[in-house]
């Protein structure tokens, strides 16, 4: 009998434990205000990376493949460290897709991210 | 006549103590499972950055056919902006934690973006799966 409490006792706190750990983690994000007026910035100092469908990746207008990503925004972090990012999603495109390019830019280290979606064009 | 005392025993009584341990676990793992929890089979995306999040937070599930359930049932868009505004209203730090399928297309994404911000909720992690 006083194994079995000793068996409760363990499955308490394993239980314990393991329930603040259980898919608490992500890619945190900040939405903005919907209230206060967008900041307006020039066009020249936005990065734009335009996601379509099948995987093509357009950066400022140039086709590159996902695994020159890194290594483009790396070279604009270097030269700008606080380059504003807008990233232009096609509708149709797969989240892991998006996942990917945001976990990109969070390991590069892209501080000012716009999302937006597009329709196709 | 002599009567014989009767000692109290020093031994502590050890099978109570397991029927204590056992009501607390049956308790933690009911309290557990709370109402904001649904049974819906995900495959979350993956990403090599993922940070924990301990604040507090509501759950966001999309499925693969684009579904949104929130507070323990499925809803629409304006359902959720709803369901967002009173966990605002308790809580303004409230961070929405959206998991959703990483096979659904973006356009699903983009529709809780927005009924998010509309509802006034900043912070959200779009929880994913360590690579």
């Amino acid at each position: 009998m006083a194994s079995s409490s000793d068996i409760a006792f363990l499955l308490i706190i394993f239980f314990l434990v393991t329930s603040s750990f259980i898919f608490k983690d992500g890619l945190p994000m900040v939405l903005p205000d919907k209230s206060k007026r967008p900041k307006v910035v020039e066009n020249k100092e936005i990065t734009t990376i335009v996601l379509k469908e099948n995987d093509i990746i357009k950066f400022n207008d140039r086709r590159i493949y996902m695994e020159d990503l890194q290594r483009e925004l790396k070279l604009l972090v270097q030269k700008k460290p606080d380059a504003i990012v807008l990233l232009k999603i096609e509708k149709n495109v797969i989240y892991q897709k998006v996942i990917d390019v945001i976990d990109i830019m969070k390991s590069t280290k892209v501080k000012k991210l716009s999302f937006r979606m597009i329709e196709k064009g | 006549m002599i009567r014989k005392r009767i000692r109290p025993s020093s031994a502590i009584p050890v099978s109570a103590m397991a029927d204590i341990a056992f009501l607390l676990l049956i308790f933690f793992i009911l309290s557990n499972v709370s109402e904001d929890t649904i049974d819906i089979k995900m495959d979350l995306p993956q990403s090599h950055i993922s940070e924990q999040e301990t604040q507090r937070y509501f759950n966001v599930w999309v499925d693969e056919k684009g579904d949104i359930f929130f507070g323990g049932k499925k809803g629409t868009a304006q359902e959720l902006t709803s369901y967002a505004r009173f966990k605002m209203a308790s809580n303004p730090q409230t961070k929405a934690l959206i998991r959703a399928s990483k096979t659904i297309k973006y356009e699903h994404i983009n529709a809780i973006f927005e009924s998010l911000k509309e509802a006034g909720v900043h912070n959200i992690v779009l929880v994913s799966k360590k690579k």
